[in-house]
């Protein structure tokens, strides 16, 4: 399993205002895997998340994509590691000022990457594989909460990313929209043989697409294993998340 | 400036920037950095050419003072190197505009109640810092040629 380890975070700690939010942390995610990541609200997964996109800095601890530390390296160096990230942010995090087009365009233009032509070509194609082609000029003040996670995935892979890190893909969305999201990812996932790490606290998401499931608790890693692993654990914790989440959805 | 940039801040597009491998400051900044002090020089030559106007409107229908008169007695009291003084000034009050505002944007963390306290802290920051820069920027054009 290790030569197909992708990302692997090592004894990852962070503190914030004093509050420690993750405290030596543990995680190693493999290539062409769904990893969920569950946790409550406030345990620090979006936290985590963004260390491992490269968006924040660790005070103690490494983070390794393909062996190597992306911690230790240069803005300019994380910049070339980042173009092989993508990320969809939990409200879209689309830049208002431009139609979604422009949005999904962005970094090919801003990078050179492509040629008009095949950036415009992209941008439909992408679009499409999201279905919102029909949205291509409205500006992210006209799109529902559904069509702006959508829109931020097809911006996410634009760059044709190995790994895709969403944020709380569902949050917010009716449960007919988190279907669609949820199989979207599947779908991702399946065509594209990108690596994918989802944080979020819907257990229905994360038992729907992750091959492993990872639990937040108390800034540590309680337990890492398949659904149907997870849903047989002997753990307190484990078990009382499970309860807690199922209790909310009846 | 300020709370654009806070509000982009504080709904993740810094962070959404940055995972496209876009250098924020680079991106964001410098356009602005390049668009104010180029700007503010210019907005100088537009005042300057306000208040001349307006001094000589006013002073010749409430005066009656003539234009020729005016304007004999503003080339007088003012030299060219003045105008040049001025707009130095301004190119350095654009920079101190930018970064201040900028920064205190960039920096913003939480919701839309401190994106409003980093635009108040910008803009007190930024008054300050001209108030100072001015004195010093006398100080220094009056040793050179222009002064």
């Amino acid at each position: 399993m290790d030569s197909n380890r992708l990302i692997q975070v090592k004894g990852l700690s962070k503190k914030f205002q004093g509050h420690d939010v993750l405290k030596g942390l543990d995680l190693e995610v493999y290539a062409g895997e769904v990893l969920a990541i569950m946790g409550s609200s406030g345990a620090g997964k979006s936290v985590l998340l963004k260390h491992m996109a490269g968006l924040m800095t660790p005070d103690v601890g490494s983070i390794f994509f393909k062996d190597k530390d992306i911690v230790q390296l240069s803005e300019t160096k994380l910049n070339e590691i980042r173009l092989r990230f993508g990320m969809v942010f939990q409200f879209g995090a689309l830049f208002n000022s431009m139609t979604v087009g422009e949005n999904v365009a962005l970094a090919l233009r801003y990078h050179h990457l492509e040629d008009k032509d095949a950036i415009e070509q992209i941008v439909r194609d992408r679009l499409e594989e999201v279905n919102l082609l029909g949205s291509v000029h409205k500006l992210p003040g006209e799109l529902s909460g559904g069509m702006k996670k959508r829109a931020s995935l097809a911006r996410a892979l634009a760059l044709e990313p190995d790994v895709i890190f969403y944020d709380e893909p569902t949050t917010g969305l009716d449960p007919v929209m988190c279907e669609n999201i949820e199989e979207l990812i599947r779908d991702t996932n399946r065509k594209r043989g990108v690596t994918s790490v989802v944080v979020t606290h819907d257990v229905a998401l994360a038992f729907g697409i992750g091959s492993r499931i990872a639990m937040l608790h108390e800034g540590k890693i309680h337990a890492v294993d398949t659904p149907e692993g997870f849903e047989r654990s002997e753990s307190e914790i484990v078990k009382q998340f499970l309860k807690r989440a199922q209790r909310q959805r009846t | 400036m300020a709370a654009e940039l806070g509000t982009m801040k504080v709904q993740e597009e810094i962070d959404a920037l940055r995972s496209l491998g876009i250098h924020p400051v680079r991106y964001l900044v410098m356009p602005r950095f390049v668009a104010c002090t180029s700007m503010l020089p210019l907005l100088s030559v537009f005042a300057y050419v306000a208040g001349l106007s307006g001094g000589l409107f006013v002073s010749f229908s409430l005066a009656d003072v003539l234009p020729r008169t005016y304007m004999h007695y503003v080339i007088m009291v003012t030299s060219t190197l003045d105008l040049v003084a001025g707009l130095i000034k301004a190119f350095f009050f654009g920079m101190i505009i930018v970064i201040v505002s900028c920064y205190e944007g960039l920096k913003t963390v939480g919701g839309a109640q401190e994106v409003g306290r980093a635009t108040t802290r910008a803009v007190v920051a930024a008054f300050i810092s001209i108030l100072i820069a001015d004195f010093f920027l006398t100080k220094v054009l009056s040793w050179t040629p222009i002064g």
